[in-house]
Formats: structure tokens, C-alpha cells, sequence
């Protein structure tokens, strides 16, 4: 069993949320959860400090609520993928 | 060289906040320190700055427990990682009594390298890239050096071996330096 690290968590939701964003108005929980493979208490804890640390945007609408990446949150994705390249060269996971 | 690892590592820290990034800027800021110091030491004896033999000594002494730290925290990193894969790992135990601090800190550091290059292998197993197995003949050489250097203890008159453990070294740390080149082209793109 791989136990993923706290990055790596991020990754997966902000990634999941940017695939998944097809007409750009944002990705639900739902897919998020399953995508990220996370439980929905966790994700709501963790939605909620993306959105407060500026990495994604949440729309609500009616009761529907959407999260986006931000510019924030597409800078991060890009980032790790280059420092995850980095980390596995020394044969480490960030 | 080695700090340029350090920075970049530190970089992605400050990106990412990563843990595995600040162990590896604290590992190339130590071994780097370390290697500075080694350097003062070679001018030393190349008697291009004042000869002291209490101030060599005090020099020895920090740059092997700075090479120490420096390896321990990459070793540190490694047992970390394997702790993510769910793996029971070695911790590293010290059966180690010498009277001699520089050849106690050798000794360990040795044994941190070595942990190193294990881990390196196994990730290498796990991945296949060449980059890495690439990292892991870097530490080998590394390890190389320093054994190269402990049989310059037994022919100290021999300055051919020393400087062979020094020519290792660098090259094994030309090798670690790989990742670095790589990140560089990777963020030219």
C-alpha cells in the first residue's frame, strides 16, 4: 500500500479538479471524490483551505456548489509536476 | 554545485511546502558547507594559508559532522519515502566506537550514503528511469571515494590515493548534479 503525502493529496484534487472542468464552470464534489479518491469529510477540509489559501475559486449556485482552479492552483499544478520530475530523479516523492 | 541542488530543492519548497524538499535543501546546504570547509582544509595543506595544526583539526572535525549531517538528512529522506510505501525500514542503529570523531563521523556517513544508494536502487526498480539509477551510481561513486580515502589512512605518504578519492568524488557529484540540468530544461520549456 502507497500511503500519498500531503502534496500529493493537493495534486490529486486540484487535478481532478482541472480535468474535469469541461465548460469551465467548474467540477462538483462527486467527481472530486472520486477522482482524488478521497472521503467526503476529507475533501470538504481540504476544499475549504484551497479555496481560503487562493488555489481554487468556489461558484455556488442555487445549491449547487462548483469549485475552479485559479491561476493560484494552475501555477501550483505546474509547479509540482516539475518538482515531482525533480524528486523522482533522487528516487523520492514529494 | 551541490548548493545548486540545494536551491532548486529549496525552490520547491517554497513552491510546494514539501517536506521531502526541505530534507533535501538541509542534506545539499550540510554536504555543501561540508565540502567548502574540505576545500580550506586542501588550501591548508597546500600551505597557501597559515598552518595551524589545532585550527586543522577544529576544521577536519566540522566539515566531516557537516558531510555527517549532510548525509544523514538524505538518508533521512529515504527512510521517509519507504515509510510512505508502508515498508518497515531499517532505521539506522549505531554500533560505532571510535576514538577518532573524524573517522566515527566517516563512518557513519558511510553509512547513510550507503542507505542512499539501496533506497535509490529500490526506487530505481520501482520507477525505471534512468535518471535515477543514474543518482545511484553518483552516491556509489561517492561511497567509492570515501572508501578510497579510508585506505589512505593506512599509506599516508601516498598523496596518489587521496587525490583519486578526490577525482571520485567530484565525479560522483557531477552525476548528482544530472536532476538539476534536467529541472533547468525541463522549466526552459
Amino acid at each position: 500500500m502507497i500511503y500519498r503525502t500531503q502534496v500529493k493529496i493537493i495534486a490529486d484534487v486540484l487535478s481532478a479538479t482541472n480535468e474535469y472542468d469541461y465548460n469551465n464552470v467548474g467540477t462538483g464534489v462527486t467527481t472530486i471524490i472520486r477522482k482524488a479518491n478521497l472521503s467526503h469529510p476529507r475533501l470538504m477540509k481540504i476544499l475549504s483551505d484551497l479555496v481560503s489559501s487562493g488555489l481554487l475559486e468556489e461558484t455556488v449556485k442555487g445549491k449547487v456548489c462548483k469549485y475552479k482552479l485559479s491561476m493560484k492552483g494552475k501555477h501550483f499544478l505546474v509547479e509540482y509536476n516539475k518538482f515531482h520530475e525533480f524528486a523522482t530523479t533522487f528516487g523520492l516523492r514529494l | 554545485m551541490v548548493f545548486s541542488v540545494a536551491l532548486v530543492s529549496y525552490h520547491g519548497y517554497k513552491k510546494l511546502e514539501s517536506p521531502t524538499m526541505l530534507r533535501l535543501t538541509i542534506a545539499f546546504l550540510l554536504l555543501g558547507g561540508g565540502f567548502t570547509l574540505s576545500g580550506v582544509i586542501g588550501l591548508t595543506n597546500l600551505d597557501i594559508q597559515p598552518h595551524s595544526s589545532l585550527w586543522v583539526s577544529a576544521v577536519v572535525i566540522g566539515a566531516s559532522s557537516l558531510e555527517a549531517a549532510g548525509y544523514f538528512f538524505l538518508a533521512f529522506s529515504y527512510m521517509m519515502n519507504a515509510r510512505s510505501f508502508g515498508k518497515t525500514t531499517i532505521v539506522p542503529t549505531f554500533a560505532l566506537i571510535a576514538a577518532v570523531p573524524v573517522i566515527a563521523l566517516k563512518a557513519i556517513a558511510i553509512y547513510f550514503l550507503l542507505y542512499g544508494v539501496i533506497e535509490t536502487l529500490i526506487s530505481y526498480l520501482k520507477v525505471k528511469k534512468v535518471e535515477t539509477l543514474t543518482i545511484a551510481v553518483g552516491l556509489v561513486l561517492i561511497v567509492s571515494a570515501e572508501f578510497i580515502r579510508w585506505i589512505s589512512f593506512l599509506y599516508p605518504t601516498e598523496a596518489t590515493i587521496l587525490a583519486i578519492s578526490l577525482v571520485v568524488r567530484v565525479f560522483g557529484f557531477i552525476i548528482l548534479f544530472v536532476p538539476v540540468v534536467r529541472f533547468i530544461s525541463i522549466r526552459g520549456r
